[in-house]
């Protein structure tokens, strides 16, 4: 006997995604998935854009990984309020590890949510968060080439992060593929050079985003 | 790599519509990929031998089909009473 399904499989996650999305859009509050391969910056980043951000947006983050609370540890240095998610083996979050977390927030509170993803630039794109923007970051030490390699983490992004822009000079990064890449795979996306040692690229990246935010 | 969480969705959907249309083996399930989704149907298939178990038969395979787009569905299995 044959029996006719059509399950969605990712329906599940999807299912949940779509209840966090409501909550966020209930209290007006932006919220970013980060997702990049381990060690491009999104941590570094994230300390260095809370400072300059902190005064115009309150800021709360989700930091996954693997293990350890180190991420978070950083992020509470800053003063920010963080909650850790451990995986434990997994390799991406999903929406009902967020959906877990949201009660040690008070989102009413809040304006931006930042969610960085476990450092992996494959499996976290299959998996919805409910996140109102997709950031996916590359490191110029990663190469020119990641995008047209893992082409899913760039295609259904909001904004890319060309992360570590100072070592530019002692890196072969071929710029003009990069930003020719991006431009094939996803048009809409804008592309910013950003440097969390100098703060490179911060303003501009958080101009769009309080753009974002008024939409 | 997180093929295996994706089988462990497929599986509990299988079973429970096994057990509602009364099939005691499922001896095939047929799976639709979609080819922008960051799944390998190897690993798929790997996990698959597995976590294999009833109503599953231990010699049950899986087919997939890789489709465009970024589908993931459990198309359809074959199983008796
Ligand atoms: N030169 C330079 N180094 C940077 C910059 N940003 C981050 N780094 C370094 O890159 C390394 C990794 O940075 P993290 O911020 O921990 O990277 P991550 O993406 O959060 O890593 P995971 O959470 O493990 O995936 C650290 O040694 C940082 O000091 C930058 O703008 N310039
Ligand atoms: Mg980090």
């Amino acid at each position: 006997m044959k029996v006719k399904l059509g399950y969605p499989v990712l329906q599940a996650n999807q299912a949940i995604a779509d209840r966090n999305r409501e909550a966020f859009q209930r209290h007006f509050l932006l919220v970013l998935n980060l997702m990049s391969s381990p060690g491009a910056g999104k941590t570094t980043f994230l300390e260095r854009w809370i400072r300059l951000a902190e005064d115009r947006l309150r800021l709360g983050v989700i930091e996954g990984d693997v293990a350890t609370t180190l991420d978070a540890e950083r992020i509470a240095a800053c003063g920010t309020e963080v909650v850790q998610i451990n995986t434990h083996g997994a390799c991406h979050l999903d929406a009902g590890m967020i959906a877990r977390t949201l009660g040690h927030f008070d989102l009413a509170r809040l304006d931006c949510l930042v969610i960085e993803n476990v450092g992996n630039l494959v499996c976290p794109a299959d998996f919805d968060l409910g996140e109102t923007l997709r950031v996916t970051l590359l490191s110029t030490t990663e190469g020119a080439d990641k995008p047209e390699k893992y082409p899913a983490a760039f295609r259904h992004a909001d904004a890319v992060l060309l992360t570590k822009t100072d070592l530019l000079p002692y890196v072969p990064f071929d710029l003009t593929r990069f930003h020719g890449t991006l431009s094939r795979l996803n048009p809409d996306a804008p592309v910013f050079q950003i440097c969390a040692l100098t703060g490179e690229g911060m303003e501009q990246w958080t101009q769009w985003l309080l753009s974002r935010r008024e939409r | 790599m997180h093929e295996v969480s994706l089988v462990f969705g497929i599986r509990a959907a299988v079973e429970k519509a096994a057990r509602v249309y009364g099939l005691s083996r499922v001896f095939k399930i047929k799976l639709v990929v979609g080819q922008d989704l960051m799944v390998l149907p190897e690993a798929m298939a790997f996990a698959f031998e597995h976590l294999k178990r009833a109503p599953l038969t231990p010699d049950a395979v899986l087919e997939i089909e890789v489709r465009p787009g970024r589908d993931l569905l459990v198309e359809n299995f074959e199983g008796e009473p």
